[in-house]
């Protein structure tokens, strides 16, 4: 079992990581920047280390300081979190390099599973559904457009080397491809440092589903069942719940099988989350895997009973899962990002000082942030404050408790997205389950929160 | 366009930055007619331009008044704020919060273990007391098995070094104080 790890990550992930440190036996190590050296995640820890300045590649970005503070301070590992350096796989040699264990999987599985073209087509050979498009990144516009043409408009021009929604562009039309990919590609470059894009058909108001897994050195694999997170502005996830309102066991068993295979591909070690998309008709589709621990995984381990950040550091610590195949799934749960954004106001970032925060409680809620009340945020990082977690025995029972969760959480100061999922909460639309990643472009005008700005 | 000492150090520090937000502040009325919420939405606004111009700033604090709303906005860290008096006067090297002083702290750029000498036994890079000139090898710092040397940015005396040789040190720390040439 590890003993003092190092956590290379900041705010409600480092306040989570620190917890799971102490619920596991070990020490917890923290690190700040000189912009957060009044982070709750710092006083909760056993040490801490400033490790730089505020911008991110001064400090939650920098391999040196990063390893070195796990160095000096006699760290056996590092949990490198979601974000920052959580998916380079540079960083896992660093920490390899200096004999600290890193929590997550190998530098080749990363670096597999990172690379989007290699990741399909380890998935191709694997016999896991694809999105049918080009095979591997293609050459240029003109491939493009060729591929296009095969599998039929719209499209989707996707960056190979990044995600989150950045260097992706619809084409609706053969006419709009060419300037698509020039803007893309040159995203793509400045956002990854790789212009590479490949091209996939483009599936109408899909639903986004991800499939959670565990997997130990010795090649056993654990699926923790499904999140449902189409609820998204601009591939930004808001809302994600498990299970999937949208899956039945058939279709469930076939994904899980596909994301054992996924894993089984790459030689995957530790926690991930295999990403589909779930057509109307039933039919599925591999998009990426997420080579790592991911801000929803609260969900899962809600109706699976599972810690996923212990089984974690339990997992890099050379332990053995207990068991392979699909962990039994029980109630239901329900996420909400609580974020410093104005959603009446395009979802411009709010800043400013918290100056209340009274988390919601009682039966079946859990409120995962590094807030207090006082708390300044910083302008230099992602805006999310918080999040709401909700379960219960069923989804009316989790969703009633969202209902009341919802109105007794207070954060005043900031802008936030509670009222919108306040709102969103008591929609049938919401409430009946069939949304898809449509959804809040579709309900714009509806829901008052927006105030008619919500970008497409 | 300037009603007050701040407005003009505002347009004295962003040029036509500033001034553009001051004709939207100007602009915006914000007296009767206007509903709470939409002060509340403009004032957000005036929030996010002020972070906008002294994020990549030196100005540690900027405070504007427009009628009955005072906004301050202060950068996270340990920057004094800057005093509208003094708007003429750039906001040069802060000095030391506690001692009026002169001396320089010279601060870790890294995070690593701190050595004095260049090996074991050797005498250190410098003693107390001693007179460093600029570029001047003060110790190293080792992180990743790989050894920096920490050069001198000022001349001056050595008045003390802050940090044993092998201990750890952070980013920001103080490892030596000098009194400048």
């Amino acid at each position: 079992m590890l003993r003092r790890v190092l956590i290379a990550n900041r705010g409600e992930c480092a306040v989570r990581l620190v917890r799971a440190c102490h619920d596991a036996g070990a020490e917890a190590v923290a690190v700040y920047s000189t912009a957060d050296r009044d982070g709750l995640w710092v006083g909760m820890a056993d040490r801490a280390v400033c490790i730089g300045g505020h911008q991110p590649a001064s400090s939650y970005l920098n391999v040196r300081n990063l390893v070195a503070a796990a160095e000096t301070t006699g760290c056996d590992a590092v949990h490198p979190g979601w974000g920052f350096l959580a998916e380079n796989a540079a960083f896992v040699r660093a920490c390899e390099g200096s004999d600290l264990v890193f929590v997550g999987p190998g530098a080749e599985a990363m670096e597999t599973m990172g690379d989007k073209s290699r990741a399909k087509e380890a998935m191709r050979e694997a016999g896991v559904p694809l999105v049918p498009g080009s095979a591997e990144r293609l050459s240029g516009p003109d491939e493009a457009r060729s591929v296009a043409q095969g599998v039929g408009y719209p499209v989707l021009l996707k960056a190979a080397a990044g995600g989150g929604g950045r260097g992706m562009r619809l084409v609706v039309a053969p006419d709009e491809l060419a300037g698509a990919y020039e803007r893309a590609s040159a995203e793509a470059e400045a956002a990854f440092g790789d212009g590479g894009m490949y091209l996939e058909k483009a599936i109408v108001r899909p639903r986004h589903v991800e499939m959670q897994v565990l997997a130990d050195a010795g090649g056993e694999v654990l699926v923790l069942g499904e999140r449902d997170c189409s609820i998204q502005r601009r591939h930004q996830k808001l809302i994600e719940e498990a299970p999937s309102p949208a899956l039945d066991e058939e279709v469930r068993r076939a994904m899980a099988e596909a994301a054992r295979r996924a894993c089984v591909a790459c030689g995957y070690v530790n926690a991930g989350t295999v990403e589909f998309l779930l057509d109307h008709d039933g039919g599925f589709y591999f998009i990426e895997m997420n080579t790592r621990l991911q801000v929803e995984h609260p969900v899962s381990e809600l109706v699976t009973g599972v810690d996923l950040a212990c089984e974690q550091l339990r997992i890099a610590g050379g332990e053995r899962l207990e068991r392979g195949g699909l962990a039994p799934l029980r109630g239901h749960a329900i996420e909400f990002r609580l974020n410093a954004e104005d959603p009446a106001r395009g979802f411009m970032p709010a800043a400013g000082t918290v100056s209340r925060f009274q988390p919601a409680l009682g039966p079946g809620v859990r409120v995962d942030t590094h807030l207090f009340s006082g708390y300044r945020v910083p302008p230099f990082y992602d805006s999310l404050l918080a999040k709401l977690i909700v379960s219960g025995a069923d989804r009316e029972q989790a969703l009633r408790r969202a209902v009341r969760a919802l109105d007794e959480l207070r954060i005043e100061g900031v802008a936030t997205t509670r009222e919108l999922f306040a709102e969103i909460v008591r929609e049938p639309a919401f409430a009946d389950g069939r949304y898809t990643t449509a959804y809040l472009e579709e309900r714009r005008g509806a829901l008052t929160s927006l105030g008619g700005e919500v970008a497409a | 366009m300037a009603a007050s000492e701040e407005d003009l150090l505002l347009l004295a520090l962003f040029g036509e930055d500033g001034a553009r937000l001051l004709r939207t502040l100007r602009g915006r009325g914000g007296r009767g007619g206007e509903g709470p919420e939409e002060l509340v939405r403009s004032q957000s606004e005036r929030v996010r331009e002020l972070i906008e111009l002294i994020e990549d700033s030196d100005v540690g604090e900027l405070t504007l008044e427009d009628g009955a709303v005072r906004i301050t906005v202060r950068k996270q860290d340990d920057r004094p704020p800057v005093v509208p008096l003094q708007a003429a006067a750039a906001p040069a090297a802060e000095p030391p919060p506690a001692e009026v002083s002169t001396t320089i702290k010279v601060e870790s750029p890294m995070v690593g273990t701190f050595y004095s000498s260049p090996s074991p036994g050797a005498p250190p890079f410098v003693q107390e007391g001693e007179q460093v000139e600029v570029g001047q090898t003060l110790c190293l710092l080792e992180a990743m098995k790989l050894f920096n040397e920490l050069k001198s940015d000022h001349a001056g005396v050595l008045r003390r070094a802050l940090v044993e040789n092998g201990e750890p040190v952070e980013y920001g720390q103080t490892l030596f104080e000098l009194e400048p040439a």
